[in-house]
C-alpha cells in the first residue's frame, strides 16, 4: 500500500492522545474499599469492571477514529491483484484512442477533434525509438490481446484509424490495461475528453494514481454550440427541437432558404434543456427542399436541418344535405355550392345526402356543412364533436328536420326548435348585431335598404345550452340567424334557415354569398404543405424506402457542397456529409433525403478539464497502479461510525459518572 | 489524610479481655419489658408467680388458690379477690450479628474493624446476660445467609462457646471477604419461625447496609410478639461520624478515587472533595428514614462508631436507660 499525501501519516502520533488520557486518568485513580459506595452514587450502580471496560473500549475507539482518519486523509492507493507483468521488451508505447463520436466534431480551427489527434498521435509515434514496440488500441472497441507494432507499421495503422459511432469510456480499458504491462511501459491516451461527470470522476481519481499515463487532448473547449436535434412538420410550418451545450440560455437566429424564399426568425433563449420552435412557412412556397439555419456558432455542425415544401392543398369542404332536392341546382346544398364557389377561395366542394354521410367521410374535409340534417347517430354525433376539437368548422342550416332533434343530443344539447314565418304584410328584417366579426364586416357595406327586403322566409328558432355563444345576426323579432358556437379548436356556425329557392328570397338576398364568402375565408386560408424528407445519418448505411430499386450505377445527387456519391446499391448509400440529396430513381422518379449526424451525437463537447492538466497534456504520474478500491472513503466511513457508537456509549444507556 | 483499608486483620486470642470483664462486672442490663422465662432471674416475669412482692388484685374465678383470697376485702365489698404476686424470671437474649463484607471495613482512623467492634461488644453483652442468669444465644449473618447459630443457655460455658463461635466467624471473615449484599432476614426467620420468639430480647449488631424495606416488617413482628428489639448501628467513623463534632470525619478521602463495594463489587470512579457533599446528605437522608422507622415502631437504636470503647459504650447506654 502506498499513499498520496503520506505526511498526513504524522496524524497517526495524536491517536497516542487517547492512551495518554486514560492512562493518565488511570495512574491518579486510587481503588478504595468503601462499603457505603452504593451512597456515592445513589442508586445507579455500576461495576467496576464494567467502568474500566468501558474506559478502554472508549480509549480503543478514540484511538480508531484517529487512526482511521489519518489514513484516509493520507490517500491510501491499493494495488489491484495483477496478472504476471510480461518481461520488458524495449521500449513499449501504448496509444488509446478515443475513437468515439465526439471526435468527429470540428473545432475553432477548422480542424476536427480527431484529425488534431491523430496529428499529436503521429509526433508520438515518430518520437519512439528505431526498435520500439507500439500497440494501438480504441475505445470503445478495445483489442483483447495487445498486438505490438513497429513503427512504420503503427503510423499506418494510424492512417486506417476512424472514429466510430460509439461512446468512449476510457477509465475501465485503462484499469484493464495499465497492469498487465511492465511499468516502464508508457501510455497515451488521445480524447476529447467530452465524459459524464461519473466517468469524469473516475479517470480523475485514475490518473492520480496512475504510472506513466500521457493524456492528449484540446486545451480549450469548444465555445457554447447550438444544434437542430429534430425537426417535423407542422400546420402552416415546420417544428423545431434546437439543443445546447451550454448550461446558460443564449439566443440565437434562424435563417429559412428555399429555392425562392429567404426569411430570418429570431429565436428565444435557449436553455440548457433546449427549446421548441414553431416555425410558420409561407403558404405560397415553390415545391423544393428548404434549409432551417441557425446562426453560426463555434461548431458548424448540425446548425441546419431540411424540409419539403409542397403545393398547399385546397380547402376540401364536404355538403351533407338532408334534404337534398330532386335537382342539385334547386336544391340547398346546390346555392351553397354556388356560393363557396364564388370567391377567390381555392375549395374543393365534395357533396353528398346525409344517408351516405359517414364517420370516414370526415376525415376528407376541413369544412362540413349539414344543410337541414336529420337526427345524427350517437357515433356521428361524437365523430362531429372530435372533429371541431381537431379544429375542424361545421356550418349548420337550421330546417324542418331539425325539429326531430332530440334534445339530448351531444352537439346541441338541449336543443329546442320553433319554425317561424315571415308574411309579405309581416316582413322579418335582419339585424346585424356583432359587426367586429370578420363574417359580418363584409355585410357591413350593404345598404341597409337592401337588409330589410325579406319576406315569406320560414326559419327555425333554435334554442340550446351553450357557453360563449355569438349571435352574429338577428331578426327583429329577435330570433337568432347566424351564431357561432366554440367547439375546442373548431367551430360550429349556426344559421336557422335553409338557403332553398322556395324559403322566401333568402337564397338569393345579396347578402348570403356576402357572408358566406366572408365566413369561408376564415376557413379556408391555404396552408403551406410541409414534409420531411426520409433522414439518413452520415457515415452509416442508409436505409430509404422502396421508392427506388437497388441499382450499380445509381448515383445520389447533392449535400451542400452537391456531392456525388457513387451507390453500390440502395441500401448500403452512405453519405458522407450532412445535407439534402436527391436520389434519381426508374421512371423519372426521384427521392429527396437529408443526412444529418445522429440526434443523440450533436450536442458532445469536453464539459470541463482535467484538473491536473497542463497544456492539453497531463504529466506522467508516479509508477503507481491506479487506486481500484475507495480506501480512502471507507476509512472516514468506519471512523463517522466509531464516533457514533461513542455518541452512544456517552449519551445512551450506558452513561454514567465516569465523566464526572 | 491517609486513610486506607488493611487488607489482612489479625483477630485477636481473646474479645472479652479480664479488664474488659472486670468494668463488665458492675453492670446490669434489665429489660422494661416482662419477659417469658422458666428459670428465676432478674427480670419480671410476664406471669404472675409466688414471690414476696405483691403486684395486682384480682377478681376470683375458680380455679384460682383459695389461699390467696383478700378476706378483708370481701369483707368490705362482699367480693372474693385474690392477691397477685410478682414473678422474677430470666430472659432468653439472642444476639444477631451481621458478620457480611460490609462489616470488615476499617479504616486507619478506627481501631478494629465493625466486625470486631461487633464481636467485642457481643462478648461484653453474653457476659452481663450471662450474669444475670439469662440465657444467650448467637446468630451469625454472612450475606445473605444464616451462617452459625448458638442456642441460648445460661450456663457460665456458653461464653466460651459464644466467643469461640465468634472467634471461628472473624477468621473465617477475613479469608471470603465478598458474599453480595447483606441480608438480615433469614436470620430473623429463624426466630420467628423456628423459635417463634415472643418476650424475649433481640440484639442486631449490623451496620445496615440492608434493605430496609424488606427488613422492618420482620422487626415489627418480633416487636409485635413482646420482644424487646435493640438495634446496634455500628459504622466506622469514614463512613459516618455519630459524634457532634465528627463531620469532618465523615469520608475523609482526598483526590480522584475508585470507590468499590466490598459487597458487591460495584465500583465508581470520583473525585473525593467533589462527592463529599452529596454522600454526606445521601447518608444522612438514610439515617433519618432509619430513625424514623424505629421511632414508629418503638424499636431502640444506637448508632456506636468503631473507634469508641465497647464497654464506655454500653456503661453509657445503660447509664441512659436507667
Amino acid at each position: 500500500m502506498s499513499f498520496q499525501r503520506p505526511e498526513f501519516l504524522l496524524a497517526l502520533l495524536l491517536a497516542l492522545l487517547p492512551a495518554a488520557f486514560y492512562l493518565s486518568r488511570y495512574v491518579r485513580s486510587t481503588r478504595t474499599v468503601f462499603p457505603a459506595a452504593h451512597y456515592l452514587f445513589g442508586g445507579d450502580k455500576t461495576p467496576l469492571s464494567r467502568l474500566r471496560g468501558r474506559q478502554i473500549m472508549a480509549t480503543v475507539l478514540r484511538t480508531a477514529v484517529i487512526c482511521l482518519a489519518a489514513l484516509a486523509f493520507a490517500g491510501p492507493v491499493l494495488p489491484e491483484a495483477t496478472t504476471p507483468i510480461a518481461a520488458s521488451q524495449g521500449d513499449e508505447t501504448v496509444l488509446l484512442f478515443d475513437t468515439s463520436t465526439s471526435m468527429t466534431v470540428a473545432t475553432s480551427s477548422g480542424k476536427s477533434v480527431w484529425t488534431t489527434m491523430a496529428s499529436q498521435a503521429q509526433s508520438v509515434i515518430g518520437s519512439t525509438e528505431d526498435n520500439a514496440r507500439i500497440a494501438l488500441v480504441t475505445c470503445p472497441r478495445p483489442q483483447k490481446e495487445l498486438r505490438w507494432l513497429s513503427r512504420d507499421k503503427a503510423l499506418a495503422a494510424l492512417n486506417n484509424l476512424q472514429p466510430s459511432w460509439s461512446k468512449c469510456r476510457p477509465t475501465p480499458l485503462l484499469k484493464a490495461l495499465v497492469p498487465t504491462l511492465p511499468v516502464e511501459t508508457r501510455f497515451h491516451l488521445f480524447t476529447d475528453l467530452a465524459l459524464d461527470d461519473s466517468e469524469w470522476n473516475r479517470l480523475d481519481s485514475l490518473l492520480k494514481g496512475a504510472r506513466n499515463v500521457t493524456v492528449h487532448a484540446p486545451t480549450t473547449a469548444p465555445e457554447t454550440n447550438r444544434a437542430v436535434a429534430g425537426i417535423w412538420p407542422e400546420p402552416g410550418g415546420v417544428g423545431l427541437l434546437v439543443e445546447t451545450d451550454s448550461k446558460e440560455a443564449a439566443a440565437s437566429d434562424a435563417t429559412i432558404s428555399c429555392p425562392d424564399y429567404g426569411a430570418s426568425i429570431p429565436v428565444p433563449a435557449i436553455g440548457p434543456a433546449g427549446i421548441t420552435l414553431s416555425i410558420p412557412v409561407p403558404p405560397d412556397l415553390a415545391p423544393g427542399i428548404c434549409q432551417v439555419t441557425l446562426a453560426t456558432d463555434s461548431l458548424d455542425h448540425d446548425n441546419s436541418a431540411w424540409f419539403e415544401a409542397g403545393s398547399p392543398d385546397p380547402t376540401r369542404i364536404l355538403i351533407v344535405d338532408g334534404s337534398p332536392g330532386h335537382t342539385v341546382v334547386a336544391s340547398p346544398g346546390g346555392f351553397l355550392t354556388a356560393s363557396l364557389r364564388a370567391g377567390e377561395a381555392f375549395v374543393h366542394v365534395m357533396h353528398l345526402a346525409q344517408t351516405e354521410f359517414s364517420y370516414d367521410s370526415l376525415r376528407l374535409a376541413d369544412l362540413l356543412v349539414l344543410v337541414d340534417p336529420r337526427p345524427l347517430p350517437e357515433y356521428l354525433e361524437k365523430g362531429l364533436i372530435e372533429f371541431m376539437a381537431r379544429g375542424g368548422h361545421v356550418w349548420l342550416f337550421a330546417g324542418n328536420a331539425m325539429s326531430e332533434w332530440k334534445s339530448d343530443n351531444l352537439v346541441l344539447p338541449g336543443l329546442q326548435s320553433r319554425r317561424c314565418i315571415a308574411l309579405p304584410e309581416q316582413p322579418f328584417h335582419l339585424i346585424w348585431t356583432a359587426s367586429d366579426d370578420s363574417a359580418v364586416a363584409a355585410i357591413k357595406a350593404l345598404p341597409q335598404a337592401s337588409l330589410r327586403i325579406w319576406s315569406h322566409v320560414r326559419h327555425t328558432a333554435l334554442t340550446f345550452l351553450g357557453r360563449d355563444v355569438a349571435v352574429l345576426a338577428r331578426f327583429d323579432d329577435g330570433v337568432p340567424m347566424v351564431v357561432r358556437v366554440p367547439f375546442a379548436r373548431g367551430e360550429l356556425m349556426l344559421w336557422s334557415l335553409i338557403p332553398a329557392v322556395d324559403n322566401g328570397n333568402f337564397a338569393l338576398h345579396p347578402a348570403f354569398p356576402l357572408t358566406i364568402q366572408a365566413a369561408l375565408e376564415e376557413v379556408a386560408h391555404p396552408v403551406a404543405k410541409v414534409k420531411v424528407p426520409p433522414s439518413c445519418t452520415v457515415g452509416r448505411p442508409c436505409d430509404l424506402p422502396d421508392l427506388i430499386d437497388g441499382s450499380d450505377n445509381a448515383e445520389a445527387e447533392g449535400g451542400i457542397n452537391s456531392t456525388r456519391v457513387p451507390l453500390s446499391a440502395q441500401h448500403e448509400l452512405i453519405c458522407p456529409v450532412p445535407g439534402p440529396y436527391f436520389l434519381p430513381g426508374p421512371e423519372g422518379r426521384e427521392l429527396a433525403f437529408v443526412c444529418r449526424t445522429r440526434p443523440a451525437d450533436t450536442v458532445v463537447s469536453p464539459t470541463r478539464r482535467l484538473p491536473i492538466q497542463e497544456q492539453g497534456i497531463i504529466l506522467p504520474g508516479s509508477h503507481q497502479h491506479p487506486p481500484l478500491i475507495p480506501v480512502a472513503q471507507l476509512l472516514l466511513l468506519a471512523a463517522l461510525a466509531l464516533v457514533f457508537v461513542e455518541l452512544w456509549m456517552v449519551s445512551g444507556r450506558l452513561k454514567d459518572r465516569y465523566e464526572a | 489524610m491517609s486513610v486506607e483499608e488493611t487488607s489482612e486483620r489479625t483477630v485477636p486470642a481473646r474479645l472479652l479481655t479480664p479488664d474488659i470483664e472486670q468494668r463488665l462486672t458492675a453492670l446490669r442490663f434489665l429489660f422494661s419489658r416482662a419477659v417469658d422465662g422458666r428459670l428465676t432471674g432478674v427480670h419480671r416475669s410476664a406471669q404472675p408467680g409466688v414471690s414476696v412482692e405483691f403486684s395486682d388484685h384480682k377478681e376470683y374465678s375458680p380455679g384460682d388458690d383459695i389461699r390467696r383470697l383478700n378476706w378483708k376485702v370481701y369483707a368490705r365489698s362482699d367480693k372474693f379477690y385474690v392477691r397477685q404476686f410478682a414473678k422474677d424470671t430470666h430472659a432468653n437474649v439472642y444476639l444477631l450479628l451481621d458478620l457480611s463484607g460490609s462489616m470488615q471495613y476499617q479504616s486507619s482512623e478506627a481501631p478494629f474493624s465493625k466486625a470486631l467492634t461487633a464481636a467485642r461488644l457481643a462478648v461484653g453483652l453474653t457476659s452481663i446476660f450471662l450474669r444475670q442468669n439469662d440465657a444467650v444465644g448467637l446468630l451469625t449473618v454472612r450475606g445473605d445467609k444464616l451462617e452459625q447459630i448458638v442456642p441460648a443457655r445460661s450456663h457460665a460455658s456458653q461464653l466460651v462457646a459464644v466467643e469461640e463461635t465468634l472467634q471461628q466467624a472473624l477468621t473465617h471473615q477475613n479469608r471470603r471477604p465478598n458474599e453480595g449484599p447483606t441480608s438480615l432476614i433469614p436470620a430473623l426467620e429463624y426466630l420467628i419461625i423456628s423459635k417463634r420468639l415472643s418476650r424475649s430480647a433481640v440484639f442486631i449488631l449490623s451496620d445496615f447496609f440492608v434493605d430496609l424495606d424488606a427488613l422492618f416488617p420482620y422487626l415489627n413482628y418480633l416487636k409485635a410478639a413482646g420482644n424487646f428489639l435493640w438495634l446496634l448501628h455500628l459504622l466506622d467513623p469514614a463512613e459516618f461520624d455519630f459524634s457532634a463534632t465528627g463531620k469532618a470525619r465523615t469520608f475523609p478521602f482526598a483526590g480522584t478515587r475508585v470507590f468499590r463495594s466490598n459487597e458487591t463489587g460495584h465500583g465508581v470512579l470520583m473525585e473525593s472533595e467533589l462527592a463529599r457533599p452529596d454522600y454526606v446528605a445521601r447518608f444522612r437522608d438514610y439515617l433519618d428514614s432509619l430513625h424514623e422507622r424505629c421511632a414508629e415502631n418503638a424499636l431502640e437504636w444506637s448508632g456506636c462508631n468503631t473507634d469508641r470503647d465497647p464497654v464506655e459504650f454500653l456503661v453509657e447506654y445503660l447509664q441512659e436507660r436507667a
